[in-house]
């Protein structure tokens, strides 16, 4: 995918230089682009060990066992027809508990162990459960974003942190919108 | 001094605390999520190369500055400021996309401008939506995914607003 929207960039760019003449510009970007792409590799480096050892720890010390034990009730909730069946509750909650906790190397392989639970129908058509899990994957509830803290600490912010207690807010609230969506659309459908 | 700078900190006591008494060996631990992060770091040179040597033409042909003027009719009647524009397209696309892009906003607006915070807020209550979608069908064997990828679009543009209405408000 990256490659592809890179490439859309570039010809849209060097088509617009050739309008605005800019193309000295140009050339000399090109040659700066892969700089700052170190530069903002090595940036976020000391963040990101920081955040994933830390994570490590608390997941070694079974915080995100008993964290995800503490979403599983609310998840009943939200995912009656997993629920019901008993299969692929902890999976769904695992994989939240990884995603809100910023543990994002985690995340996605729990994601997908949770979506073979939840399955498709025999005709392939994704049932409510994993629609609702997979909007949730959309937008998904963070307590600490660490890239973009990483990124604004790098780029000289007076205050990198100042951000999370609006992301918590934001994503929480996204999380809530997506939910009810979902079950509104699933409708008597259960 | 603000209640959010002490974030970090209290975080790093409590993982402190923990260390002190856990018996678990923590310290390996430690390493070895950090080595993780390492490589996640490291890994993510080769695509940002590419990515942010496109970005930084595209702000230097004047492009990106283009595509905001383009859209800031429909952005800033929404309250989102036009220069997110590039940022907005590329966020449902590629993550390391959109981390190129938020670096290109910090550049050239700063982190603590509205635009910055905006763009902050944006970043980290979002995700790749198509991606995400694909991966999550695909684990699950679903070949239909109904209406799951209008709706996923829907919440990031109410995210997009949100996050804008929210730091007007609080910021």
């Amino acid at each position: 995918m990256a490659i592809k929207i890179s490439g859309v960039i570039i010809i849209i760019s060097v088509i617009c230089a050739l309008f605005t003449g800019n193309a000295n510009a140009l050339t000399e970007a090109a040659i700066s682009g892969g700089t700052r792409a170190v530069t903002v590799a090595f940036s976020l480096l000391p963040m990101m060990c920081l955040w994933c050892g830390i994570m490590k720890v608390a997941e070694n010390g079974g915080i995100l066992n008993a964290f995800s034990r503490l979403l599983s009730p609310i998840l009943r909730l939200v995912f009656p027809k997993t629920a019901k069946s008993g299969e692929g509750v902890n999976e769904i909650s695992t994989s939240l508990a990884a995603n809100i906790l910023g543990i994002g190397n985690a995340a996605t392989p729990l994601a997908l162990s949770a979506t073979k639970k939840l399955g498709a129908d025999k005709d392939g058509k994704a049932g409510s459960d994993l629609i609702t899990f997979t909007l949730i994957g959309c937008a998904p509830p963070c307590l600490f974003p660490t890239t973009v803290v990483a990124l604004r600490a790098a780029s000289g912010s007076s205050d990198p942190t100042s951000i999370v207690p609006l992301v918590i807010l934001c994503s929480f609230t996204l999380c809530v919108i997506s939910i009810v969506l979902s079950r509104i659309l699933a409708g008597g459908k259960r | 001094m603000s209640a959010s700078a002490l974030i970090l900190p209290i975080i790093l006591s409590a993982f402190s605390l923990f260390c002190i008494f856990s018996k678990n060996d923590t310290q390996n631990s430690f390493i070895s999520g950090a080595k993780e992060g390492l490589n996640g770091a490291f890994s993510l040179i080769p695509t940002l190369v590419l990515l942010l040597t496109a970005v930084s033409m595209f702000s230097a042909s004047g492009a990106a500055e283009l595509l905001g003027k383009l859209l800031s009719p429909v952005l800033n009647k929404v309250g989102v400021p036009s220069e997110l524009a590039p940022l907005l397209i590329v966020r449902p696309l590629s993550g390391s996309g959109a981390t190129a892009l938020l670096t290109d906003v910090f550049e050239n607006h700063g982190p603590d401008s509205f635009i910055g915070i905006c763009a902050s807020v944006i970043s980290g209550s979002s995700d790749t939506v198509f991606y995400v979608t694909a991966l999550y069908m695909s684990g699950a064997g679903a070949t239909k995914s109904r209406y799951t990828l209008p709706c996923a679009i829907a919440v990031m543009i109410i995210g997009i607003l949100l996050s804008c209405v929210l730091v007007r408000f609080f910021a």
